[in-house]
């Protein structure tokens, strides 16, 4: 059977100085009174019973101190327990030094303290919080479970419901500790090298492998080549031992095969053979040729020499022709010189003879310029006389004028004297000479005296004659200098022209020369090009007679040698294939050691490696099975945030249906009539979700948001019946529940119709404790309600 | 709540595990395991189990977690 609360004795605690005894209904018991009077102190006596503090000490609202009265030394509360196997004693003292004692007593046993609280746990199977929240439950307590955040919601309907559990696995299966050693694992990894050392091993590894193997291949090769140089050099020495005894018959060919190469063997080889006696003949005609050609051009000797060799000896005659063909070219090369010297003076000419021509067109002109001023000359020569007839004239013309000017003069001051006597003679009829001093009386008596204008115009012409024979005069003076030159310019021009004819003639001489040299040096090319044509003929003729003569001897010396069982053939090619093995063994060799260096080289690379690699493996097997241990625990958190859903959803169907019919006797405004708890389902990241409290509008029936469209009042009716409804849905072995003022801000009917649900609906084994302000509460439930005054308990 | 209600609440959330985690034997294993401890001792015996767990992973004991 499930404990109930019989009795509380309450002394020192609180509000309560001296002691209170409180028997408690069996089924439903109501406590009242006003504000003050000491209803929650009982109902947190009562907690301090059970578990040694209050919510207010436990969340450091209070000390522990406080719970003792002011007027007192210590506190004692005693509960009375009943149900189950008998009645349980619970008695706890509290000293004001914070010193606490605990009793339990149980039928005959009785447990002090630890051992006390232990028996106390195991019988109720309840903690401080669970007690706040589903036993001895407040208007705050339900405030908060329709007021406060989702997530304390959410911890307090879990809670409620039986889901805490969950919540604290879910909560310890954080891997927090796990995924940090798994940082550190990798941290670690990531500092050794982690997949880059292991491919720097493995791949040093299969680079190890690869010039282990090419090293025993190349060793392998190695051995082959070593054997096939050893079958060589047998046959090489046996054939190196029968050379000996035909030395100076290979040393001979060998002369001869230098001779045929130095005649240029392989070219020859090709040509086809010649007629010896039409070389000679040709050799004949050949000498003759040089011979006159030397003759024409004056090297008589060269010519002799030629002429005496004979022409059957060919290799003589190429020899002395080439000497002589060399001396040809050398004397053709004195003429080209030559030529051009004279090409030179030829040029140089033509420019002195252009600068003389320059000259003399110049001079040409400046004469042509001056014979207009000869002719002037001449013309007023013609005219005027020399010029020293000109300068008489002139003298003379002076000497004529001056005499005019002077009988002008006389005549003048004679025609005045006598215009003054006549003058005289008209006024006083008498006049005295002037010149003698005579009287004078009769006009007709005196002397005709000229007039002056005839001599006068004399004069003037006598003038302007003068005049100009001074500007011819003037004239011939200034022609007389541009005669001088004109005549020096023609007679630089009678030079300038004997020069030019001079220098003509020689000129003429000069390019006939030219020409002269310039036919020869033709014909002596054409001669030269033929002789040389001839000459390279007679040596390629003389090759082929060399080379099939040389040829001839040498397969002679060929078969005497072959007489002697000598291949040399055999030899020259065994000394290649030789060399070619020896030389192929030489690389191997080398590429042999390097293969063994750069073994060497990675087995101490890899010896180095290989702790490192082994750290490194072990480190990533741990690695790997944390993070394997790690992703499993995420899943049992993510499969543990589904269950919680689907556990929650399961349990808030049967829950919305009981609160329903509670809350639908309880609202009295008929507004509204059924609740609907939900469960919003899994969000992202693993968050759980939360729940949400619907109510059903009756004037629609539709559902909305209780929290949002629902008075304070009305919440806090809902809240009342979600715990009602909790308290059915998960029974308790404490079969209590205490609901202190649970809804103090609603009417006086409603709080009735709250008590009388308390006391008609909750179901049999429950025990029910009410506190309430109201008094018409208690009235109204005491034919069936134990009535408790809480006020008379207080005093 | 009562042992039996606790019981109760346990062989149902396990059965839920093992619907949910069917196709992850070994994360059911661990839930399995860890699930037992918590329910035989609580939230320390979980905590044991998951330093075990780790101590299995690691090869090592609580000395390499303490590093």
């Amino acid at each position: 059977m499930a404990l109930r609360i019989k009795r509380i004795e309450v002394e020192g605690f609180r509000a309560f100085r001296s002691k209170l005894t409180v028997e408690l209904g069996e089924r439903f018991t109501v406590i009242y009174g006003p504000p003050g009077s000491g209803k929650t102190s009982i109902v947190r006596a009562l907690e301090f019973a059970l578990f040694g503090e209050t919510r207010e000490v436990a969340s450091r609202l209070m000390r522990r101190e406080d719970l003792v009265n002011d007027f007192c030394d210590k506190a004692r509360v005693a509960v009375v327990l009943a149900g189950g196997e008998g009645e349980i004693l619970v008695e706890r003292v509290l000293a004001r030094s914070g010193a606490s004692r605990l009793r339990v007593v149980e039928g005959s046993n009785e447990f002090y303290d630890e051992i006390g609280e232990h028996h106390l746990r195991s019988k109720l199977a309840l903690t401080l919080d669970d007690f706040a929240w589903e036993i001895a439950v407040g208007h705050q307590e339900l405030q908060a479970l329709v007021h406060s955040s989702p997530s304390v919601r959410n911890r307090v309907l879990d809670e409620l419901l039986g889901l805490a559990d969950i919540r604290k696995l879910y909560r310890e299966l954080s891997g927090k500790e796990l995924k940090g050693y798994l940082k550190a694992l990798r941290d670690e990894l990531a500092k050794l090298g982690g997949e880059s050392l292991l491919g720097k091993y493995e791949e040093l590894k299969a680079k190890y492998r690869g010039v282990v193997s090419e090293r025993d291949a190349l060793a392998r090769e190695l051995e082959k080549l070593e054997a096939r140089r050893r079958l060589l050099l047998e046959e090489y020495e046996a054939l190196r031992a029968r050379a000996t005894e035909v030395d100076q018959l290979v040393e001979e060919r060998g002369k001869l095969r230098a001779l045929l190469e130095s005649l240029g063997d392989e070219k020859l080889a090709k040509m086809p053979a010649v007629d010896e006696s039409y070389v000679r003949e040709y050799a004949e005609r050949f000498k003759g040729e040089l011979a006159e050609t030397l003759e024409l051009f004056y090297m008589g000797e060269e010519a002799e020499g030629v002429r005496r060799v004979d022409a059957s000896n060919l290799a003589s005659l190429l020899e002395v022709s080439r000497s002589a063909m060399d001396k040809m070219r050398s004397y053709m090369v004195r003429m080209e010189y030559e030529l051009k010297d004279i090409q030179n003076e030829i040029r140089r000419l033509e420019d002195y003879i252009n600068d003389l021509e320059d000259e003399m067109a110049e001079i040409e002109a400046r004469i042509g310029e001056l014979e207009h001023s000869r002719s002037e000359y001449d013309a007023l020569v013609t005219r005027h006389g020399d010029p020293v007839s000109v300068a008489k004239k002139i003298a003379q013309l002076e000497v004529d004028a001056k005499a005019l000017q002077a009988e002008e003069g006389r005549l003048r001051c004679a025609r005045e004297l006598q215009e003054d006597v006549l003058r005289q003679l008209r006024e006083r009829g008498t006049a005295t000479c002037p010149v003698c001093g005579s009287s004078i009386t009769d006009a007709a008596a005196l002397p005709r005296v000229e007039p002056p204008e005839a001599l006068k115009l004399k004069r003037e012409r006598i003038e302007r004659m003068l005049q100009d024979l001074r500007e011819v005069e003037r004239k011939l003076r200034k022609l007389e200098p541009e005669l001088r030159l004109l005549d020096d310019y023609e007679s630089r021009r009678e030079s300038l022209s004997k020069a030019l004819d001079e220098r003509l003639e020689e000129l003429q001489e000069l390019r006939a020369s030219a020409e002269e040299l310039e036919e020869r040096l033709r014909e002596a090319r054409r001669r030269m090009a033929e002789l040389a044509r001839a000459y390279e003929q007679l040596d390629s003729y003389y090759k082929r007679l060399r080379y099939a003569e040389l040829q001839e001897k040498l397969k002679e010396l060929e078969e005497e040698i072959r007489r002697h069982g000598y291949d040399e053939n055999r030899l020259n090619q065994l000394t290649r294939e030789l060399k070619e093995v020896e030389n192929r063994i030489s690389v191997l060799k080398a590429k042999l050691d390097m293969l063994e260096a750069s073994e060497r080289q990675i087995a101490g690379e890899l010896s180095a490696l290989e702790a490192a690699v082994n750290s490194l493996k072990d480190l990533k097997k741990r690695e790997e099975r944390v993070a394997g241990l790690y992703s499993n625990l995420m899943a049992v958190r993510s499969a543990l945030v589904e269950a919680h859903v689907k556990l929650r959803q399961k349990l808030v169907e049967r829950l919305s249906e009981i609160a329903s019919g509670i809350f639908a006797e309880l609202e009295r405004s008929s507004e509204y009539d059924a609740v609907e708890v939900q469960v919003q389902s899994a969000g992202p990241r693993g968050r759980r979700g939360h729940y949400v409290f619907r109510v059903r509008r009756k004037l629609d029936g539709s559902y909305v948001p209780a929290l949002t469209r629902m008075s304070d009042g009305q919440r806090g009716l809902l809240a009342l019946s979600l715990l009602l409804a909790l308290r059915q849905l998960k029974p308790r072995s404490f079969a209590v529940l205490i609901l202190d003022d649970p809804v103090p801000n609603v009417d006086e009917d409603t709080k009735v119709a709250i008590a009388k649900l308390l006391a008609e609906k909750m179901p049999a084994g429950l025990q029910v404790i009410f506190t309430t302000q109201s008094r018409r509460v208690a009235e109204e439930l005491s034919p069936t309600a134990k009535l408790i005054a809480a006020g008379a308990a207080k005093s | 709540m009562a042992v039996s209600a606790r019981n109760a609440f346990f062989e149902e959330l396990l059965d839920l595990l093992r619907e949910l985690l069917k196709g992850n034997p070994e994360a059911l294993k661990l839930a399995e395991r860890l699930l037992q401890a918590y329910g035989e001792r609580g939230v320390r015996g979980l905590r044991e189990e998951l330093r075990a767990l780790t101590e299995e992973a690691t090869g090592h004991g609580s000395k390499d977690q303490e590093d």
